[in-house]
């Protein structure tokens, strides 16, 4: 290369002289390098030598005409011959050695020499000679690796020579006077290296790998360097058209048809560039269209001529296609789309090529795929074709989402969710199948996200009605039909479907209706959806129900029981949440699911549910002492129909709103006191409330033999109902009267309530009977006894009459106990439990005799003066005593003498000694009398009374 | 069939108490109220025994009593016309005490700052009467009413208790109780308390011949201030409002000293009616010294 370039420097010598250094060192380059061939030692060295030597040969004589430092020779043909012959005596020599480095090496030199001359167009024609005996050689040796080198070689060299012309000018090109003969240069490397290809003869997988690499190697550096000079953009498309008709037309020779490598390679290059020619020419959708026919056009030939090559390519090209379609054409719109507010414009042309392209696309997966099955056995082909189908139904979506932007879009992508069920129904597809999950998914959410926010008018409705209504009802129809009999696993997605279909169509109601009326639409909807669930064994449809329910239950809590405004002059609330009770009491008896048996809870569940809106709507229409009313009368219906359907539930509610009113009296009812004049609110609104509970008593009292009653029976139902009338009784008495006529109120209910004892049988009333009576006796001494005052009280109000009439009332309570013990003597099962024995439950006539005797002896020494006490218990001990004779009770007689005892005492120790005298006397003369009274009848009846002492 | 029938009668009773209450609306103030008092009044009763068993003797109690007087800060500065006030209030009020139960050397004592609405007894027989009360007066009922009231504390033996408790809390000797600050007894006594004192200190009053209605006018003033200064809670919105006011209302009820004016005029207006003094209507005007002296001098300009 260094004598190259000296021989092209005008160093000042004579022009002979430089080449014939030239020829000189180049004929002692090849001769050494010939000579010290020979040996083995020196044998690489050498061939360098001898490749060198060849090289500087053909340089000069390349030089002596078109280098014009060495120019000698006038004649371009004489000096091509020269070369002709330097270049044939040089393929004759090296091929001598069979070394493909050596030839190689001189052709490198050979290059290299063309490419630093500085040269003219013509002179290039050095490097075409050079490739046309790189062919020769090539094809002869079948050195197949070493056309890559010359490939690399001319295409560079050529590049090197256009370099300087074509940098300078910039973008864009322009015209230049070498264009054509570079052209030409161009094609001729192309032609003959396509030339090699085609007509070698392979007799290996290597030599064919590296003969397809050599020619999709000619084909790109060509198309580059096309490329690299264009001065004419709009020639491209011709160029590539033409030059892939070229190496398709090329691939179907017999002669290439016969190695299968060299057809494929040239078919797909022929059909990559008539495919990249058009997107030259067309741009947009006409270059979408024209790629999708083609990518059709060569999948049909690829069946017609049973070639998969053209099909996969089809394949690809429709892939392509595809991807042009998404990305040039969909994206743009999306972009804009998504860039602003305003109403979106109808894109008809473009959607009409998407529904082209997903008419195609399911023609190709589902028609052809199963016509020609025996094309599409690979597994490529067959997912291949799988994927069409699902990229038919992105097309499609893609297509409604353009023509229908806005409302329409769901409610297209909803239909063709259901063309696909129909689709997957007639052709057992699951790719169908799968897709119309796909489009119902996305005309779901589209819906939600869309849709459910429109408010536009349309035939009177609102535009979400019609559009999210539609969905709704292709969503319910999808689940029907979303479940296909052949494939099982589909039966989810029906599932889903209709989850979906509830959802939306909840939500539709949420955004459609005015709030109060919302829990009522989901009620309505649910129940619909649980009879629709019954009627066809649908456990998804019963379950959506019973999910609707529940939130409009909750609704009507949160929202509902808010509500203020009115309805026709009828309160919203009271309207709107009594639908929804009625509603959830009517769905009690639909929401079990018969294949879910735990389901059965939600059945009892809503009847909670609208017991507790009921309890919640009274509190906020009512006036608050009504309230406990009302709960007492819903607890009284709830439990009349526990009983009559025999449901433990409605029961247990009742027990509820029972306990809830019961509670309620303590905190507004008792509160109540009434205006001067009237009759007190305490007792009309707390006295019908004891009768429910009673009446709830006594219907449990009648049905106690029923089994079913065994759970009421275990939580103590009837003791618990019976109580809450007894207390509410006694807590009237006690926030009614006043505050010293309580203990007299208490002792008048334990009278009744041991009446009730007796004449109906019921212990429980002695129970309570005598609970009172030691609240009664708590009472009065803490309150009655207590000096409240020190001025003297009005004559209804005075301690001896409120007090006394309390006494009085319990000894009437006397006669009912010994006939109530001897009842309970009787029948000794009834004795109760160790509770009530601790209360002398056994002996009511104890405590009924002894709290009243010893209230009145109290109260004997708080109200008489010192004297006449002593004289008062002497009377209430002789009265005592005849009484207990009467009743022929030994206790009642040892009180009774008991109490003429302490009189003694008390005279003996107290009474004598501080007595004024008139006080002494009277005491002494009655106790005297009493006392001899006493004597009398001990010894008138003394075996008698030996008896009873 | 039977079953039936009762049925029918109780939800038919349970309609019509609805219906009337919708067409009455009677008035039922929603809270703890029945609860509470139930509790208070329990606890006011069971609480007698133990006082009455470790009660002071008079003479002790009155010397306790003498030593508290006797604290500088009880008095405020007097000037002379408010020395006069101070004798007609004590005049007014050994005319009210002379029907006391208990036998003690009453003294009446007059704080004379206007931010005082208040009075207040020391065991004893001390009662201390503030400005800010007196001027809510217009008449000689009302004070004989106010100084009732809180001679009924000391004759009841409420601020003697008062003292003893304090004691107990403090783990003092009874003897000592001379210690106890003196805003113990003026933050007032337990709500049976207070209608005890109303109630005795409105029968003291007519028995020294003044007018009950003293009593209702001067609870009427003091309703009036209550609603001034009270904020009044709207009623609840929601069940679950209401259900969440219940503890709160209940601790603040507990813990209230002085019952509602409202409850303590219907109180004294059931006493009237029980002891029939309807026709008890005539009041003595006010004649406290300096208003006398302000009277003057206003005409005399």
């Amino acid at each position: 290369m260094g004598l190259a370039l000296f021989l092209g420097y005008e160093f000042g010598g004579s022009v002979a002289g430089r080449v014939f250094l030239g020829y000189l060192a180049g004929a002692a380059s090849l001769g050494s390098g010939i000579w010290l061939e020979r040996r083995e030692r020196y044998r690489v060295y050498a061939r360098s030598l001898i490749g060198g030597g060849w090289a500087l040969l053909f340089f000069v004589t390349y030089a002596i005409h078109f280098v014009a430092a060495t120019k000698i020779l006038d004649s371009e043909l004489a000096d091509l011959v020269l070369l002709l012959a330097v270049a044939g005596a040089m393929v004759w020599h090296t091929l001598r050695y069979r070394s493909q480095v050596v030839t190689g090496m001189a052709l490198l030199l050979a290059f290299s020499t063309v490419a630093i001359s500085e040269s003219t167009i013509y002179s290039l024609t050095a490097g075409a000679i050079l490739a046309l005996s790189l062919v020769v050689i090539v094809r002869r040796m079948r050195w197949f690796e070493l056309e890559i080198f010359g490939i690399l070689a001319s295409y560079l060299n050529h590049f090197w020579f256009l370099r300087p012309i074509i940098e300078p000018m910039g973008t864009p090109h322009h015209t230049f006077p070498e264009f054509w003969p570079s052209t030409a240069l161009l094609v001729f490397y192309w032609a003959v290296f396509r030339f090699s290809y085609l007509s070698r003869r392979i007799e290996n997988q290597n030599q064919e790998r590296v003969s397809g690499m050599a020619a999709l190697l000619n084909t790109s550096f060509l198309l580059a360097l096309l490329k690299y000079q264009s001065a004419h953009p709009e020639w491209a498309f011709w160029a590539l058209l033409v030059l892939g008709a070229v190496e398709a037309g090329l691939a179907l020779l017999p002669e290439t048809r016969r190695r299968r490598a060299a057809f494929v390679l040239l078919s797909t290059v022929g059909v990559a560039l008539l495919i990249g020619a058009f997107a030259f020419r067309y741009a947009g959708q006409g270059l979408s269209g024209v790629w999708l026919l083609e990518s059709e056009a060569l999948l049909v030939t690829g069946l017609l001529a049973g070639e998969i090559v053209y099909r996969r390519l089809g394949i690809i090209a429709a892939g392509i296609s595809a991807a042009q379609m998404i990305i040039a054409n969909l994206g743009p719109v999306l972009e804009r789309r998504l860039g602003t507010s305003a109403e979106p414009a109808r894109e008809i042309g473009l959607g009409m090529l998407f529904a082209l392209a997903a008419a195609v696309f399911y023609v190709n997966a589902h028609w052809i795929r199963p016509r020609w099955a025996e094309l599409f056995e690979s597994e490529f082909d067959a997912r291949c074709l799988q994927f069409f189908s699902y990229l038919a139904s992105g097309m499609a979506l893609a297509a409604v989402w353009l023509v229908w932007p806005g409302s329409g879009t769901a409610v297209g992508w909803i239909v063709l969710a259901l063309c696909a069920a129909l689709a997957a129904r007639w052709l057992d597809s699951t790719d169908l199948a799968n897709e119309m999950a796909l489009l119902a998914t996305a005309a779901f959410l589209r819906a939600i996200f869309v849709n459910l926010t429109e408010s536009q008018a349309f035939h009177h409705a609102s535009m979400r009605l019609w559009t999210v209504g539609f969905v709704v009802a292709a969503l319910y129809a999808l689940g029907r039909l979303g479940a296909i009999k052949e494939l099982e696993w589909t039966r989810a997605f029906a599932y889903v479907f209709t989850w979906t279909a509830s959802f939306l169509a909840a939500l539709l109601a949420w955004y459609e209706l005015s709030a109060p009326w919302t829990a009522l639409a989901w009620i309505a909807l649910g129940i619909v959806l649980a009879i629709a669930g019954r009627r066809w064994s649908r456990t998804d449809l019963g379950l959506e129900a019973n999910a609707l329910a529940v939130a409009a239950f909750f609704r009507a809590l949160i929202v509902n029981l808010e509500e203020t405004g009115t309805f026709h002059h009828v309160s919203l609330r009271l309207l709107t949440v009594g639908l929804i009770t009625v509603g959830l009491y009517l769905f009690s008896g639909w929401g079990e699911v018969e294949a879910l048996p735990w389901t059965r809870v939600f059945s009892h569940g809503f009847t909670w549910a609208g017991s507790v809106l009921v309890s919640l709507l009274a509190w906020d229409e009512l006036q608050p002492v009504s309230v406990a009313l009302a709960w007492g009368l819903l607890g009284v219906i709830l439990f009349e129909l526990g009983l009559r359907l025999k449901s433990s539930s409605l029961r247990f509610q009742g027990y509820v709103g029972f306990g809830c009113a019961f509670l309620r009296l303590f905190m507004v009812n008792l509160n109540a006191a009434g205006a001067p004049g009237e009759i007190s609110p305490r007792l009309y609104t707390v006295l019908p409330l004891a009768l429910a509970f009673y009446y709830a008593y006594s219907r449990h009292e009648e049905l106690k033999q029923e089994k079913w009653l065994a759970s009421d029976r275990r939580i103590g139902a009837e003791r618990y109902l019976c109580y809450l009338g007894t207390i509410t009784v006694v807590a009237l008495v006690r926030f009614e009267l006043q505050m010293d006529w309580v203990v007299a109120g208490w002792a008048l209910l334990t009278f009744l309530l041991l009446l009730l004892a007796w004449k109906i049988g019921r212990n429980i009333f002695l129970e309570q009977g005598l609970l009172l009576s030691l609240a009664l006796l708590a009472r009065t001494i803490l309150h009655n006894f207590y000096e409240r005052s020190y001025f003297p009280a009005p004559f209804w109000y005075k301690r001896g009459v409120t007090v006394g009439a309390a006494v009085a009332i319990l000894f009437a309570c006397v006669p009912i106990a010994l006939v109530l013990r001897d009842k309970i003597a009787s029948r000794r099962e009834d004795l109760g439990s160790s509770f009530e024995r601790l209360l002398g439950f056994h002996r009511p006539e104890q405590i009924l005799f002894f709290i009243p005797l010893g209230i009145l002896t109290t109260l004997l020494a708080l109200d008489m003066s010192r004297g006449k006490v002593t004289v008062a218990w002497g009377i209430e001990g002789v009265a005592v005593f005849l009484a207990a004779l009467f009743a022929n009770q030994r206790s009642y007689r040892l009180s009774g003498l008991a109490l003429l005892l302490l009189c003694v005492a008390k005279i003996i120790f107290v009474d004598v000694w501080g007595l004024s005298p008139s006080d002494r006397y009277l005491t002494l003369i009655v106790l005297g009398c009493a006392l001899l009274l006493v004597s009398f009848l001990y010894t008138r009846y003394r075996e008698r009374l030996a008896q009873y002492l | 069939m039977k079953s039936v029938v009762a049925f029918g009668i109780v939800s038919a009773l349970l309609i019509a108490a609805i219906a009337r209450c919708e067409v009455r609306k009677p008035v039922a103030p929603v809270g703890p109220q029945a609860i509470v008092h139930f509790i208070g009044d329990a606890e006011y009763e069971l609480a007698h025994l133990p006082m009455a068993a470790t009660r002071l003797p008079d003479d002790e109690e009155v010397r306790i009593g003498d030593e508290l007087a006797r604290e500088p800060a009880m008095y405020g500065q007097l000037s002379p016309s408010d020395r006069e006030d101070e004798v007609y209030i004590n005049s007014v009020g050994r005319r009210v005490a002379a029907n006391a139960h208990r036998k003690l050397p009453y003294r009446f004592h007059y704080v004379p700052s206007k931010w005082l609405v208040n009075a207040y007894a020391l065991p004893g027989g001390h009662v201390f009467l503030g400005g800010g009360m007196l001027h809510l007066m217009d008449s000689e009922d009302e004070l004989a009413a106010v100084l009732g009231h809180e001679i009924e504390h000391i004759d009841h033996y409420h601020s003697a208790g008062r003292a003893q408790t304090e004691a107990m809390l403090r783990h003092m000797p009874l003897g000592q109780l001379v210690g106890i600050p003196v805003e113990v007894f003026e933050a007032g006594y337990s709500k049976d308390e207070e209608l005890e004192a109303d109630r005795e200190g409105a029968i003291l009053a007519v028995k020294a011949g003044y007018s009950p209605r003293g009593a209702v006018r001067i609870f009427e003033q003091l309703e009036k201030l209550e609603a001034q200064y009270q904020r009044r809670e709207p009623p609840a919105q929601s069940a679950i409002e209401e259900a969440a006011r219940l503890p709160q209302q209940a601790v603040e009820q507990y813990f209230m000293t002085h019952p509602p004016a409202s409850e303590r005029i219907e109180q004294i207006n059931r006493l009237i009616r029980a002891n029939k003094w309807e026709q008890l209507t005539e009041e003595s005007p006010l004649r406290l010294p300096s208003l006398a002296e302000q009277a003057e001098s206003n005409s005399a300009r």
